[in-house]
C-alpha cells in the first residue's frame, strides 16, 4: 500500500490544540464576508485555515485543501461550529491517508442544510428571542443590572453550545448527529417560544400599569388595546412598522381628544 | 462629538450583528442602553430598550432571507432621542422617545436595502479570494474574509448619526411648537410599548404562544392592579 | 398527491421546513437522491431536523414510486438535488400528470453556471433540461421561499441570456 505522505503510515496526523483554539476563535467571523456566490465560504476557509496549515506542510497540498473549503457553504453560525470541527476531523483522516480528499466536502454538504434548520429553529426563533423578552421584562422591573445578568447568561449558553458543538464535531465526526439528536432541540424550542410569549404578556401588563401611573386609566386602557388588537392584527398578517404607526397615532389622537373633552367639560 | 460616538457604537453593533460573534450585544436590549450611556443619558437608553427589543424580537436572519436592520434602527432612535433631549435641556422622556421612534425607525428598512448591496459587494471579495488562491497568495485568500466587516460598519456609522440628526432637529421643533402635545404623546409611547409586546409574542411562533401571551397579560395586569391598590 | 417538486442543492433545510411545508400543508417529504439514500449520515441528519409529526422518506431516484405518491392522500413535497436528478426522475416515471409545479430553490454557483435569481445559478445543460421539462408541460419557476415573486421560464431564459 502506498502512503500519500511518508509519515502517514506511522503516526496519524493531528491538529495541535493551539491551532484548534485559533480555528474556534476564527469561526466567530464565519459571516464576515457573506456573499451570494458562496455565502459563508470565505468565513469557513478563514476559520479552518490554521488547521490546514498544521496538517499540510507542503504548500501545494495546503492550497488544494483550502480550495475545497472555498466552495459553497451556508449553515447556522452557531451550528456551523460543529461542521468546522467535523471538517477538521475528516481533514486529519485525509492528511493521514485513510480517507479520500472528498471526505470533508461530503461531510459539509450533508450536514449544512439539516443543521441550519435546527439552528434557525432553536437559536434564532426560540432561545434568543426568549432571552430578549426575559431581558426586556427584567429591565422594566429591575433596571440595567437585569440586562447584564440575562446577557451574561445567554452568552454562557451560547459559548457552551458553540464550543461544545465544535469539540463534538472534532472528536466524533459523523457520530455528532446522534449527540445533537439527544439534545431534542425542536422540543425545547417549542417550550421556549411559549414561555417567551408569556414574558411578552407580562411585559405588556407592566406597561399597562406604568401607563396608568403616568397618565391615568385612559392611557392604561389604550396600552392594553394596542397589545390586544395589535396581536390580532399582526397575526392576520399586518406589517410591523405600519401597524406601529397606527397604534401610536391612535393612542396620541385618542388621548388628545379625550383630554380635550375632559378639559372643556 | 456626540455624532462621532454614535457612529462608532452603531458601526460596531452592525459588525457584531452578523460578521462577528452574534452574542446579542447588538440587539436593542443591549444597544439602546449602551448608545444612551455613550451619549451621556443611560436612563434614556434604558427607557427605549425594552419596547425596541420586543418590537424587533422577530428580526432574525434565516438563511438568505434578510430582516430589517434592527441595530441601525435602535442606534438611530436612541441617538435621536438623547440628542433631542440635549437640545431641549432635558433627559429622554416618553414623549421624546416616541417621537424618536416615529421619525427614525424607517432607517431600519433602509438598512436592509444596504445589507443587500453589501452581499453584492462581498461577491467581489469572493472573486478576489479565488483569484488570490489561483495566484498562490494563500495568506491573502484567507485573510480577505475580514474585508467584509468594513462595509456594514461604515454604512451603520454613517446612517445612524444621519437619522439621529434628523430626529434631533425635528423633535425639539415639534415639542416647542405644540407644548400641549406632550401629554397625548406620552400616552402614545405606552400604546407603542403595548404593540411592541404583541409584536414580540407574535414573533414566537408556537401553537401555545397566543394562549400564553394573553393569559400572562391578563393575569399580571390584575395582579399589578391589586398590588397597586393595596399600596 | 404530490404538491410540489423542489430542486435544492442543500436538499432539506430551514427554508423548506419553515416556509414551504406550512404554506402548502405538506404531510410528507420525499427526498429522491441516490447519494443521500446511500449515506447513513445524511439520513440521520435529515430525520433529526424535522418535527416528529412530519415523516421524511429518503430513497434512490429509481426506487421512488411517483405514481403511488400522486395517487395517495398525503400531500407530498418531492425534493431532488439538481436538474440532473429531475431528468432521472422523468426517466423513472415522473410526468406532468402526477405533479405540475417544479420549483427551483437553491442551485449554487459553480464555474460555468450563470445567475438567474439571487439563489439560482444554471449551466447550459441544466437550462436545456428545464426547457424540455417546460415543453413536456411542467410549470417551472424559481424562488427560494413562497413569499417571493416567482420567476417563470421566460424570465429564466432572458436572464440566462443576459447573465454573466
Amino acid at each position: 500500500m502506498s502512503a500519500p505522505a511518508p509519515s502517514a503510515a506511522t503516526a496519524p496526523a493531528k491538529v495541535p490544540r493551539r491551532s484548534l483554539a485559533r480555528v474556534f476563535w476564527r469561526s466567530l467571523f464565519l459571516q464576515a464576508s457573506w456573499n451570494r456566490r458562496g455565502m459563508q465560504n470565505l468565513g469557513f476557509a478563514y476559520a479552518i485555515d490554521p488547521a490546514l496549515r498544521a496538517l499540510y506542510a507542503e504548500p501545494a497540498r495546503r492550497e488544494e485543501a483550502l480550495r475545497r473549503h472555498l466552495g459553497f457553504f451556508n449553515s447556522h453560525p452557531y451550528m456551523a461550529a460543529a461542521i468546522v470541527g467535523g471538517a477538521i476531523h475528516h481533514e486529519e483522516r485525509v492528511a493521514s491517508g485513510v480517507e479520500p480528499a472528498r471526505g470533508p466536502l461530503t461531510y459539509k454538504q450533508t450536514l449544512q442544510g439539516p443543521l441550519a434548520a435546527i439552528g434557525d429553529g432553536f437559536f434564532w426563533t426560540a432561545l434568543r428571542p426568549f432571552f430578549g423578552a426575559l431581558a426586556a421584562l427584567g429591565a422594566l422591573l429591575f433596571g440595567a443590572a437585569a440586562i447584564v445578568v440575562v446577557l451574561v447568561a445567554y452568552n454562557a449558553v451560547h459559548f457552551v453550545f458553540r464550543a461544545g458543538l465544535f469539540l463534538a464535531g472534532y472528536r466524533q465526526g459523523d457520530r455528532l448527529v446522534a449527540t445533537i439528536a439527544r439534545l431534542s432541540l425542536p422540543v425545547a424550542a417549542d417550550r421556549l417560544r411559549a414561555a417567551g410569549a408569556g414574558l411578552c404578556g407580562a411585559a405588556a401588563a407592566v406597561f399597562l400599569f406604568r401607563a396608568g401611573a403616568a397618565s391615568g386609566p385612559v392611557a392604561a386602557a389604550l396600552a392594553a388595546l394596542a397589545a390586544g388588537a395589535g396581536y390580532v392584527a399582526l397575526a392576520r398578517g399586518a406589517r410591523l412598522l405600519p401597524t406601529a404607526y397606527v397604534a401610536t397615532l391612535v393612542g396620541v389622537g385618542a388621548a388628545f381628544l379625550l383630554g380635550h373633552l375632559h378639559g372643556s367639560s | 462629538m456626540g455624532y462621532l460616538v454614535l457612529g462608532l457604537v452603531a458601526g460596531l453593533a452592525a459588525v457584531e450583528r452578523k460578521g462577528f460573534l452574534q452574542g446579542m450585544l447588538s440587539r436593542p436590549i443591549a444597544l439602546a442602553p449602551l448608545a444612551g450611556w455613550a451619549l451621556g443619558d443611560a436612563a434614556g437608553g434604558l427607557l427605549l430598550a425594552p419596547p425596541l427589543e420586543l418590537f424587533w424580537l422577530g428580526a432574525v436572519n434565516l438563511g438568505a432571507a434578510l430582516p430589517v436592520h434592527e441595530a441601525l434602527g435602535t442606534a438611530a432612535i436612541t441617538g435621536g432621542a438623547v440628542l433631542a433631549g440635549r437640545a431641549l435641556g432635558v433627559p429622554v422622556s416618553p414623549e421624546i422617545a416616541v417621537l424618536a421612534v416615529l421619525v427614525a425607525a424607517p432607517v431600519a428598512l433602509l438598512g436592509r436595502k444596504a445589507d443587500r448591496l453589501v452581499e453584492g459587494w462581498n461577491e467581489r471579495i469572493a472573486l478576489h479570494a479565488e483569484a488570490a488562491l489561483a495566484g498562490h497568495h494563500v495568506r491573502e485568500a484567507v485573510r480577505c474574509n475580514l474585508y467584509g466587516l468594513a462595509a456594514p460598519f461604515a454604512i451603520a456609522a454613517v446612517l445612524a448619526p444621519l437619522a439621529a440628526a434628523v430626529a434631533a432637529a425635528v423633535i425639539p421643533l415639534l415639542l416647542r411648537a405644540a407644548p400641549g402635545a406632550a401629554g397625548p404623546l406620552r400616552v402614545g409611547f405606552f400604546a407603542l410599548a403595548g404593540l411592541a409586546c404583541a409584536a414580540g409574542a407574535k414573533a414566537l411562533r408556537a401553537r401555545a404562544a397566543p394562549r400564553w401571551f394573553f393569559a400572562t397579560f391578563a393575569g399580571c395586569a390584575v395582579a399589578l392592579l391589586v398590588l397597586g391598590r393595596l399600596r | 398527491m404530490i404538491s410540489l417538486v423542489r430542486v435544492d442543492n442543500r436538499l432539506l433545510h430551514g427554508q423548506i421546513l419553515e416556509t414551504w411545508v406550512p404554506r402548502l400543508g405538506i404531510d410528507q417529504v420525499v427526498v429522491a437522491d441516490d447519494d443521500a439514500a446511500d449515506s447513513e449520515l445524511a439520513k440521520a441528519a435529515m430525520t433529526l431536523c424535522v418535527p416528529p409529526s412530519l415523516p421524511v422518506r429518503i430513497e434512490p431516484i429509481d426506487r421512488v414510486d411517483f405514481g403511488g405518491l400522486a395517487a395517495g392522500r398525503d400531500k407530498v413535497l418531492l425534493l431532488v438535488r439538481d436538474p440532473a436528478g429531475l431528468e432521472r426522475a422523468r426517466a423513472a416515471g415522473l410526468t406532468p400528470a402526477l405533479v405540475r409545479k417544479v420549483n427551483l430553490g437553491n442551485l449554487h454557483f459553480e464555474p460555468g453556471r450563470k445567475q438567474v435569481t439571487p439563489s439560482v445559478f444554471l449551466s447550459a445543460a441544466e437550462l436545456d433540461e428545464l426547457r424540455s421539462l417546460a415543453a413536456q408541460g411542467f410549470e417551472v419557476e424559481a424562488r427560494a421561499i413562497p413569499s417571493e415573486p416567482p420567476t417563470g421560464m421566460a424570465d429564466i431564459e432572458r436572464r440566462y441570456a443576459a447573465g454573466r
